[in-house]
């Protein structure tokens, strides 16, 4: 039996909790001699993704999706969040004879510190090669045929994202 | 050197609010003391479920669901166009969140059934140039996240 957790010096450092993960052959591995990406948890990494609150919607509307509350408040920075949904397929359009777009993954969020909104990408990408650009904003456009996301799964994650908030002074 | 390490009870109302009293795991990241004047958001794990206003912890950390009894963490599913493809995911009972990533030529819509399966559906075509195009067999990557609530908002 390996030894699965360690609380203590590990090396040469002390004040270590570090757990080890199944290796590829769905045994244990042992924490006193394996590598970093071996353990499942380890105290040195100064951040973790804890989950700070999910969501699981049919749809988000153009308001978006506000994930703080009076038992949620503010993180005090935009939080890295995953969405995962049904609809994150390609789209393609064409305008003109020279204008198309083809984008293989058209599932874009916008991220606040207060809500998760889906967003559009808009791509025109022209044959003269002066005038590609892209864009992105909070909510859906209209007139515009991406599809909306369907069967969202949101984790918001206790990581700074935002300018300013990813140094050691402030969150990181 | 601080401590860094709480199992058991934790009497520290910095991290958890004036009169919290709380069990569980608790790590502070490195070069901070636990125990110590240390905020929420210095801790790296916390497993306390405890909610109070302004003494928020969190729902514990990002998990990533085996996909196979060996303990792998991601697979590669190929499709064919007009088809469904799957992978078993058996090792943490149901509900789990899939992300799917990596499609290898970039078109189709996936639908995703992330239970104890993860299914994979492609098109049956997809447009280029405003023209229809049979959809062709796709590779796609995926990792499966560990769900704690299926509530709407949790």
């Amino acid at each position: 039996m390996a030894n699965v957790a360690l609380i203590g010096r590990k090396s040469s450092t002390s004040g270590v909790f570090v757990a080890a993960k199944f290796n590829s052959a769905g045994n244990r591995v042992d924490v006193t001699s394996c590598e970093p990406y071996d353990l499942i948890y380890d105290s040195r990494s100064t951040r973790n993704a804890n989950v700070y609150r999910g969501a699981n919607t049919s749809t988000h509307s153009n308001s978006g999706l506000t994930f703080t509350d009076s038992t949620h408040p503010d993180l005090g920075y935009i939080p890295l969040t995953l969405n995962m949904e049904d609809v994150h397929g390609s789209h393609s359009g064409f305008s003109s004879g020279a204008n198309y777009h083809q984008i293989s993954d058209t599932s874009a969020w916008t991220t606040t510190s207060t809500q998760v909104t889906q967003s559009n990408i808009s791509h025109l990408a022209s044959s003269l090669g002066t005038s590609d650009y892209a864009f992105e904003k909070g909510g859906r456009a209209t007139g515009i045929a991406f599809p909306n996301a369907t069967n969202v799964n949101t984790f918001v994650l206790t990581i700074p994202c935002q300018y300013g908030k990813m140094t050691d002074s402030t969150y990181w | 050197m601080g401590n860094r390490v709480i199992i058991g009870r934790n009497q520290n109302t910095n991290t958890h609010g004036s009169g919290a009293d709380i069990k569980g795991v608790f790590v502070a990241r490195p070069g901070k003391a636990v125990t110590g004047s240390i905020s929420k958001h210095d801790l790296t794990l916390n497993t306390d479920t405890v909610v109070s206003t302004n003494a928020r912890v969190d729902k514990g950390p990002l998990q990533i669901v085996p996909t196979t009894s060996a303990g792998g963490l991601n697979q590669d599913i190929q499709v064919s166009g007009d088809a469904t493809g799957a992978a078993s995911i058996g090792n943490i009972g149901s509900n789990h969140v899939a992300r799917v990533y990596g499609m290898s030529n970039g078109v189709g819509t996936p639908s995703v059934s992330s239970t104890t399966s993860l299914n994979i559906n492609n098109p049956v075509n997809f447009t280029w140039y405003d023209t229809t195009v049979a959809s062709t067999t796709q590779t796609y990557k995926t990792v499966i996240f560990k769900q704690y609530s299926t509530s709407s908002l949790w």
